[in-house]
Order: structure tokens, then C-alpha cells, then sequence
């Protein structure tokens, strides 16, 4: 870590520490915001638990609480202060900075056991991309608004930096952490795991088959200790259904950006199961062609599950956006091969500022109604797709070239 | 080797190269761009040998390894869907049909499992007559025989002797035995010959008869015989027209024992010479037209309503508790009331009703036809508060400029009753000052005895008997057939319902109450066979609830409307987009395995 990176990650808790400061107000009303705050992740629902629960009643009573048993033991050892909680997620933040300078340095971006990037010389150095997390606008929102997906954000990417450095055991007890926390960072493990076994060293590598067994059984074993602390703390095992349940089968449909909310409001009764179950599965049935189809680069396979999962799982935010934006930083001597850049950012912006201009409409000002808000997600998540497939198209081409090299500045068409 | 790899490499360059150059000029420049911005990168390697003249139109052959990574995430994709999606669309759509207990279903409808019947015990009390033994077998002998001879009547009188205890009035009274339906007190009286009397206000009945001339003993039990089995079928006629009447529909095939019954019925009452006055049907239909559906509680409110602000108000709760009270407590084994009342000023009737002014009869009239629009719903306060069904009496006080105010009918009350719903009674007051102010409890007593003939009309107490404890009984009887006949031809529509849409769902909920349904039916059936009514009509109560419960489950007829074609509409928006590229990656695969296949035994 050089002085650069140093200079920066200082900036970032600066920006930070004087927004908190200078609006006091500014955590209040970002935490309101549907689009930053979900029934999952919410400060002020993560608060009525704590109150629930340092008073002796079950905090998941009430169905307002729908976060995980650890967080409130967390939150309850801390002082009840204000200054502490806010230095809490400057920091969550900081440790996310240093994980993707982490990722950065290793090369693994550029360099995988079975692909090299030809355009490895022109990468951002590390201390770009933490500047393009710590002053992403919608990561800077998400701090500030304290909702617990930064705490989640925070450990997938101390897994991701872990794996890149051949570290088994905490890539794992991380990983299983987040996935513990917000259920949907399970479909991670798998790139992980591609990522973790490409990382080691060529000369002690076990077999792949060998490996991952045992993965999966630390994995077990991390998952069985928390879910066990958990219960321990909270008495019951209540929490499985107010967590993780509410995760797959989406009671509350408070709206935000994803696709679910609208659509479950307007779903028949009788084929709500049924399509509960198609949305978790179309989620899934990424997971194994997506790792398949970048088996040479697993992280950005991971990085592009990690996209999926932000547009189509329950509760997104914004914050799992600029988790991803942030990760697909690492791949910028990719960019010059996608084909929309400017056009995805300007539509990026475009629904950054027409969605809450069309929430206020419906909400506040009563001049519009649900489909304002609505179709301003839809244009969200349709351009995050964007996203995601022309990264996609983007590192494809440059494998692409690298087999065939006499293919480099041709037009390819699908066939 | 070397020569021909460098040569297909060629070839394909030359290729893409065209492909390139066929474009349009914008895709062009933009090859060029990226070619300048990538040139400072190419692989150490890479020599771009530039055009040439040869031209190719095939290809380059895909590698294996890219053919096996898009057959492996082709699969992958595959084997989600079929192992994980079609399971869970199984699981998550299959409609979820509770067993229904339907041949059960089918027979209760059409009365095949309970013969409704109605036993009847009789007392006799014979003080002064020696052999009443003989008598009663007589008797129970014409009775047996007009039975036999209806066929299967629901009712069945049978006769017994009263017990010696039983025969001070007072003891007979305080008989708590339900299951007698009448006593009937045989008393010589040599004046009026052959006659019977009804006590207004319990079970009891005189018979008089003229005493037995010493000489001819035979013929006086004969005629004393025929005279009591003639004033049985008197006391009871009523009842049984109207049962038979009610258990009626319920058949709804020809066939079935019960219309066999009522046929036969219908025959023998031809055959027969009435001795007494026969209803018609017509007469039972305009009777039960009226009556209000039953329900186990009722919500009566009286309302006093008054075109002026006179009277201020009115002695309701003592007139209540005094005049229909007892009524009440008399009612509650059937049902149970709840009572409210108000006053409304100022309260004009509805504007179409224009009372005329009779000369004749020197009072303001309204025509018949008026009646029926005489409630003014649209300004008078007459909703229903409660969740029982509701009946209205209103008490209207007309307005000095129209008063006296009377309606043309038969009877002096100057009151009507709208069927299923309440009466109305018209009090027209002195215009002396004395009574204006406030309605004394002897001003109301008319009023409310009114409204109690009303109440019980409504509830369907036949007019006859006059005794109050044999048409409370009566009514407990009719009822019973009622929540019976109703139970069980809801479980039939259930069951036709269920057999018509095999698309809906049934959940557990409904089959339960099927089975508490046709339980308490037959429980019911039992107790009416025991005689003991009012159990009877407990559990005929809850076996219509229940029914009833089962017929209106919610989510059962949710789905009914929901045909099978809607469910493609469903379906199709979202799965068929995500499905093309799953199928289309088949397809291309299959081709490309026949194309293959082809060109392998083309080159051998």
C-alpha cells in the first residue's frame, strides 16, 4: 500500500466523517430511502430489534426485524452512541477499500493460471480503483444511510481478497459470514471456490474434486457454529424464518429497486409459490453457466454473480450496485472492448435521479401513482443488465483475442 | 504442418476481414478506432499480414474445449430447470383437494339417510271415565291407521295414560318433561256435547264430552273415540301441512323415498273428506314467505318515530319488559334476541305515499299498495348494527295535519307487517295535551302486543293452535326440518359444485366442516327420532352452520374463475422469454451434432 492509496482511503473517511457531521439530519433521511434501505438491511429496523432484544423480547416479535441474531449481539455490545455506530461503518467501509486494493495488487484480475490479459499493462493502479469505491456515489449514500448491507459488502469482499491470495480458511469463514448475514451471497461459493483453488500455489495444489470437499466441509462446519451462536442468543430458532424467510418468500413488499415488489403486489394468490420459486431459481440457474463459461477467470465470474444477484434478488439496493460497480473497477482494461459505455452510464444517472423524483410524485405528492416508481426500477435494472452483459461481452472478446490473436479489431457476430 | 496452420490462419482473416468491409461505414470506423487503440498491445507474436485475394465462406472450426463448456452450461442450465423447476411447479400449482365424503354428501341430499320424524307423545288424563285404557287404544288405533294408511307421515301421535301425579293442573304445568307435545284432559259435560277447548298459555286441552248414559257405554267410548283422534289431527294439521310442505324440495329426484311419501301424501289428502279446513299450499307459501331465515340470534330494534317533535319520548324498556319479555323467554330455546330502541323526530313518511282523506270513515287512508313503500329507508335510521339478522318495529306517530291516519285493513290494529323484515303500527293520538308529551306504558301495550303477534309471524309460528306452548313447539319442530332440509341440500350443492369444477381447490377447513356437518346431521336425526326437539334442533343448527361454512370457503371459489386457459396467460410473459434461449441452445446443439455426424460419414 503506497502513499497514494493511503491519501485516498483518507479522503474517503474525511468525506465521510463531514457528511455525518455537517447534516446530522443526512443519516435520517437517507435511511428512509426505499432505494437505499431494504426490509432486510434497514438502520431503523435493525434498532427497533435491538431495543426488542436488550429488553428481554424476542426482537423477530412484531414482524419488523428480519436481520440476523450476530448483528444484534454486535450492535448491543457497542455503546449506544451515535459517534461510535456512525465510526463503525466509516471503518466497515475503510476495510472495504483495503480489501479491493488487495484484489487490485494481486493481479488476479489480469493474470489467471489459464488467461492472461493481453492488455495487463494498462490497469488502473490500486489506488484508483479505492478511490472509485470510497467516492462512488451510491457506496458514499449506503455509508451514510447505515444500513447493514455495508457490513455484508465489507466481508465479501474480505473473502474475495483472501481467495485471491490462496487463503482458504478465511476466504471461506468470511464468505459464509455474508451468506449468513443476506442469504444471497451463497451463490457466490462457487466462483469462489474456482477462485480460491486457482489462487494457490502451483506446487502443493491438491485435486480440484479433493479440494472443494473440504471446503465444504469448513464450510458446514462455519455455517453450523453461527447458526448455533445465533441460537444461543436469541434463544429460539425463530430467526431462521424472520431472516432467511423473508429473503425467499417476501412478505413485506415495501417498495424498492428491484423487480419483485410490483410484481408480487399484482401476483394472482394461487401462483405466488410458483413464482416465488421461479425468481429464486432464475437466480440460481445463473450460477453454475456463469462459472462454467469464465472458468479461466473465477473472479470475474464472481464479479458478474455478484451484478446478477443485485438486480434480480428480493431486497436490492443500491449499495448492492456499488458493490459491483466497484468490483467490475478491477476489470477496467476491459472497457475499451464494451460497446456502450457512455450510453449505460448516462441511463445509470438517468434512473439515479428520475427514481426519486417519480418515489416523491407517487408517495409524497400524490400526483403520480406505483407505476411511476415502478418503471423508473424497471429502467434501473434493465440498464444494470446492460451492464453486466456488455462487461461480460467485454471480457469474453478479450479471451477471445487472446486465442486468436489475428481476430483482434474485427466484428464479431453471433452466429 | 507448420504451412497449413499459417494458411487456415490466413483464411480466416481474410474472411472477417470482408465480413468487415461489407459493413457500413460506421462499424467500420469503429474497427479501425479499436484497432488503433489496440495496437499498442497486440501479443509480441501477432503480424497483421493484411488483405489478400483468396476468399473462403466457411468458418473457423470451433475448438472442442468451446464446444464442451457451452454443452456443459447448456446442461447445467437444463438440469435446474428440469430437477429443481419442474418439482416445485408440481408442488407449488397441483390444487390441493381434500377428500370429501361425497356418496354421504349425495344421500343427505336427497334424503336418504334420515326419515324425518316427528313422534308425538299425547297425555290423556280420564278422571271420570272407567275404562280409558280402552279408550286410548281406540283411539291410537284410528290414529295408527290414518298413519298407515298416509304412508309415511313425519308425524307420529302416540297416546299415553297421565300418570295419577300429573293430574292436578298445577303439577301438569310445572312438567318439565319436554317430550309431551299436548295433554288433553277428557272432561264430562252434559250441555254442550262434543267440544274442545285450548288454554291460551300451556299444553293443556279440554275435551268435553257428554257423560256416558248408563245404558250404552260402547257408543259413547266410539264417539268420544273418534271425537279425540278428530281433535288431534285438528290441534296439529297446521304443523304437519307445513312440515310436509318443507320437506319437500328437498327431494330432487323423483325417485327417492321421501317424494314417494309426499305423493302419496298429496293422494290420500284427496281421497279424504275434509272434515276440518285444509291450507292450501298457497295459503303455507304466503306463510313462509314472510318468515325471516332462521338464525340462533336475532337483533329486534323498536323505533318510535314521529312527523313532530311530540312525544319527547316513551316508556319502552318497562312496556318490554312487561309485554314481551316473557314472549321472549318463552322464544329462547329456539333463538336468543338482542333488543334496541330509538326515537326519531320529525320523521316523514316516504314522499311517493300520500294518504287520502276518507270522508266515510273521517281519518286520513293509505292505499294498500302504499304499504310497501311506506318505510322511508332513505332518511330513516334503520341500519342494521349488529351481525345478526335484524327485525324492525316501528311505532309511527302521523302528523297532527293527517291524523287520525289508518291503513284499510280487516283487522282494527292499524298495523302491517313487511314480510321478512318487521311491522309497522300506526298510533294516532289525541291531540289532547295529556299524552303528547310521553308515551305511558298502557299507551304502548296495544303496540307491543302487536308487534309480539308480529315477532312471531316472522318466526313462523303457525296461527293454530291457540295455545302459545304447543306453537312454540311446533315452531321448535318446523324449524328443525328447516335447518335440516337446508343442511342437507347445501352439502348436495357442495357436492355438485365439487363434481362440476374440477379446477377448483378444496381445503382441509371445508372437508371438516363436511364431516361436522353430516355428524351433527345425524346427530339431529337421532334426537328427532328420540324426540327431543329442541336438542334436535341444536344440532341441525350447527350442522347448517357448518355447512354453510364449507359452501362459502373463500379460497375455494377464488379459483373457480380462473379457467385453465388464463393460467397459459400467466405463464407464458415471463417463462417464455426466459425458455427461448434454453431451447434455441438445444436446437443449435442438435443441429450442430446431425451437421457433424453428416460430414463424418461424408469423409469416410
Amino acid at each position: 500500500m503506497d502513499r497514494k492509496c493511503l491519501l485516498v482511503i483518507g479522503a474517503g473517511i474525511l468525506i465521510r466523517l463531514v457528511l455525518f457531521t455537517a447534516f446530522p439530519s443526512l443519516p435520517t433521511i437517507l435511511a428512509q430511502r426505499v432505494e437505499i434501505s431494504t426490509p432486510v438491511t434497514s438502520y431503523k429496523r435493525l434498532q427497533e430489534g435491538i431495543y426488542l432484544f436488550t429488553h428481554g423480547v424476542s426482537p423477530y416479535d412484531g414482524g419488523v426485524f428480519h436481520q440476523a441474531p450476530l448483528l444484534l449481539s454486535l450492535f448491543s455490545i457497542l455503546p449506544p452512541s451515535t459517534i461510535v455506530t456512525n465510526l463503525l461503518y466509516v471503518l466497515a467501509d475503510v476495510f472495504s477499500a483495503i480489501s479491493l486494493i488487495q484484489i487490485a495488487s494481486s493481479g488476479v484480475p489480469t493474470v489467471t493460471p489459464h488467461h492472461v490479459s493481453p492488455r495487463k499493462a494498462n490497469t488502473w493502479p490500486p489506488w484508483a480503483i479505492a478511490a472509485a469505491f470510497l467516492f462512488n456515489p451510491f457506496t458514499i449514500a449506503t455509508c451514510i444511510a447505515r444500513p447493514t448491507i455495508v457490513f455484508t459488502n465489507t466481508i465479501i469482499l474480505h473473502a474475495v481478497a483472501a481467495a485471491v491470495n490462496g487463503r482458504r480458511g478465511p476466504a471461506f469463514v468470511s464468505m459464509a459470514m455474508a451468506s449468513y448475514l443476506s442469504l444471497y451471497p451463497v451463490l457466490l461459493l462457487p466462483p469462489l471456490l474456482f477462485l480460491t483453488y486457482d489462487s494457490l500455489k502451483a506446487n502443493s495444489k491438491p485435486s480440484i474434486q479433493a479440494f472443494s470437499a473440504v471446503t465444504m466441509i469448513i464450510l458446514s462446519v462455519v455455517l453450523m457454529i453461527y447458526f448455533k451462536l445465533s441460537h444461543l442468543i436469541t434463544g429460539s430458532w425463530e430467526f431462521v424464518a424472520s431472516t432467511y424467510g423473508v429473503h425467499l418468500l417476501l412478505p413485506d413488499l415495501t417498495p424498492n429497486v428491484g423487480l419483485w415488489w410490483y410484481f408480487f403486489i399484482e401476483m394472482f394468490d394461487s401462483f405466488r409459490a410458483f413464482f416465488l420459486c421461479l425468481f429464486q431459481l432464475h437466480l440460481l440457474i445463473y450460477v453454475p453457466s456463469v462459472c462454467l463459461r469464465l472458468r479461466k477467470q473465477p473472479l470475474f465470474a464472481l464479479i458478474t454473480l455478484v451484478g446478477i444477484s443485485s438486480i434480480f434478488k428480493s431486497y436490492p439496493a443500491i449499495g448492492d450496485t456499488g458493490l459491483y460497480l466497484s468490483l467490475l473497477m478491477l476489470y477496467n482494461h476491459t472497457f475499451p472492448l464494451m460497446r456502450y459505455t457512455f450510453f449505460l452510464a448516462a441511463a445509470i444517472l438517468y434512473a439515479t435521479f428520475l427514481g426519486p423524483a417519480f418515489y416523491y410524485l407517487w408517495v409524497y405528492a400524490g400526483s403520480g401513482n406505483a407505476n411511476f416508481f415502478y418503471a423508473i426500477t424497471l429502467v434501473w435494472s434493465i440498464f444494470n443488465a446492460l451492464i453486466v452483459a456488455d462487461a461480460v461481452y467485454a471480457v469474453l472478446r478479450e479471451e477471445h483475442e487472446t486465442e486468436r490473436p489475428e481476430l483482434i479489431g474485427k466484428d464479431v457476430v453471433q452466429i | 504442418m507448420e504451412d497449413d496452420a499459417d494458411s487456415r490462419r490466413r483464411r480466416y482473416r481474410e474472411l472477417l476481414h470482408n465480413i468487415t468491409m461489407d459493413k457500413d461505414g460506421a462499424s467500420q470506423s469503429q474497427s479501425k478506432l479499436d484497432k488503433d487503440d489496440d495496437d499498442s498491445i497486440l501479443p509480441a507474436g501477432f503480424v497483421d499480414q493484411g488483405d489478400s485475394t483468396a476468399t473462403y465462406n466457411q468458418p473457423p472450426p470451433e475448438r472442442p474445449e468451446t464446444i464442451r463448456t457451452r454443452l456443459w452450461v447448456l446442461i447445467s442450465a437444463w438440469m435446474i430447470a428440469i430437477f429443481l423447476g419442474l418439482p416445485l411447479w408440481h408442488a407449488t400449482t397441483t390444487i390441493y383437494r381434500a377428500p370429501l365424503p361425497m356418496q354421504e354428501m349425495q344421500n343427505w341430499s336427497e334424503g336418504k339417510l334420515c326419515k324425518t320424524e316427528f313422534p308425538l307423545l299425547v297425555e290423556v288424563e280420564a278422571p271420570s271415565l272407567p275404562d280409558a285404557e280402552n279408550l286410548l287404544k281406540t283411539v291410537q288405533h284410528a290414529l295408527d291407521d290414518a298413519n298407515d294408511f298416509t304412508a309415511h307421515k313425519p308425524h307420529h301421535l302416540r297416546l299415553r295414560l297421565a300418570a295419577k301425579k300429573a293430574k292436578s293442573e298445577e303439577d301438569s304445568k310445572s312438567d318439565k318433561d319436554e317430550n309431551v307435545a299436548c295433554l288433553l284432559r277428557l272432561i264430562p259435560d252434559s250441555q254442550n256435547g262434543y267440544n274442545h277447548a285450548v288454554q291460551s298459555s300451556s299444553r293443556i286441552v279440554d275435551i268435553h264430552y257428554p257423560p256416558p248414559s248408563s245404558s250404552s257405554q260402547s257408543s259413547v267410548s266410539a264417539g268420544l273415540s273418534k271425537f279425540v283422534a278428530e281433535t288431534l289431527e285438528v290441534l296439529f294439521w297446521q304443523e304437519q301441512e307445513l312440515i310436509e310442505h318443507l320437506l319437500l324440495p328437498q327431494t330432487s329426484n323423483p325417485g327417492s323415498l321421501n317424494a314417494l311419501s309426499s305423493q302419496s301424501a298429496d293422494e290420500s289428502r284427496d281421497k279424504k273428506t275434509p272434515p276440518r279446513p285444509r291450507a292450501a299450499t298457497a295459503d303455507i307459501n304466503r306463510r313462509m314467505s314472510r318468515v325471516v331465515k332462521y338464525s340462533s340470534s336475532y337483533h329486534i330494534t323498536f323505533s318510535l318515530f314521529t312527523a313532530t317533535s311530540l312525544p319527547a319520548s316513551w316508556d319502552i324498556e318497562s312496556a318490554i319488559s312487561q309485554y314481551l319479555t316473557p314472549l321472549l323467554s318463552a322464544l329462547s330455546p329456539i333463538s336468543n334476541f338482542t333488543i334496541s330502541t330509538q326515537v326519531q323526530y320529525y320523521a316523514s313518511i316516504s314522499s311517493s305515499v300520500t294518504p287520502t282523506y276518507d270522508e266515510e270513515l273521517q281519518s286520513w287512508t293509505l292505499k294498500k299498495e302504499d304499504l310497501s313503500s311506506f318505510i322511508n329507508s332513505a332518511e330513516w335510521p334503520l341500519a342494521s348494527i349488529s351481525n345478526d339478522p335484524n327485525l324492525n318495529f316501528i311505532l309511527y306517530i302521523p302528523h297532527p295535519s293527517i291524523s287520525p291516519l289508518t291503513i284499510p285493513s280487516a283487522s282494527h290494529s292499524n298495523s302491517f307487517l313487511l314480510p321478512q323484515w318487521g311491522g309497522v303500527t300506526i298510533l294516532n293520538l289525541d291531540q289532547s295535551a295529556s299524552h303528547l308529551q310521553h308515551l305511558s306504558n298502557p299507551t304502548l301495550k296495544p303496540a307491543l302486543e302487536t308487534f309480539a303477534t308480529h315477532l312471531l309471524a316472522l318466526l313462523g309460528a303457525p296461527p293454530h293452535p291457540a295455545s302459545l306452548p304447543i306453537r312454540l313447539d311446533s315452531l321448535v319442530r318446523q324449524r328443525s326440518a328447516e335447518v335440516l332440509v337446508s343442511a342437507s341440500s347445501t352439502l348436495g350443492s357442495l357436492q355438485r359444485l365439487v363434481n362440476a369444477l374440477p379446477s377448483i381447490s378444496i381445503p382441509t377447513t371445508v372437508s371438516d366442516s363436511v364431516q361436522d356437518s353430516i355428524l351433527h346431521l345425524s346427530l339431529a336425526c337421532e334426537e328427532l327420532r328420540k324426540g327431543s326437539f329442541v336438542k334436535a334442533l341444536e344440532m341441525g343448527r350447527v350442522a347448517q352452520e357448518e355447512a354453510e361454512k364449507a359452501f362459502f370457503e373463500r379460497t375455494m371459489v377464488a379459483q373457480v374463475y380462473f379457467p385453465d386457459e388464463h393460467k397459459l396467460a400467466v405463464y407464458l410473459p415471463l417463462l417464455g422469454p426466459v425458455s427461448v434461449p434454453l431451447v434455441l441452445g438445444v436446437f443449435r446443439e442438435v443441429k450442430r451434432v446431425i451437421a457433424e455426424r453428416k460430414r463424418v460419414r461424408g469423409g469416410a
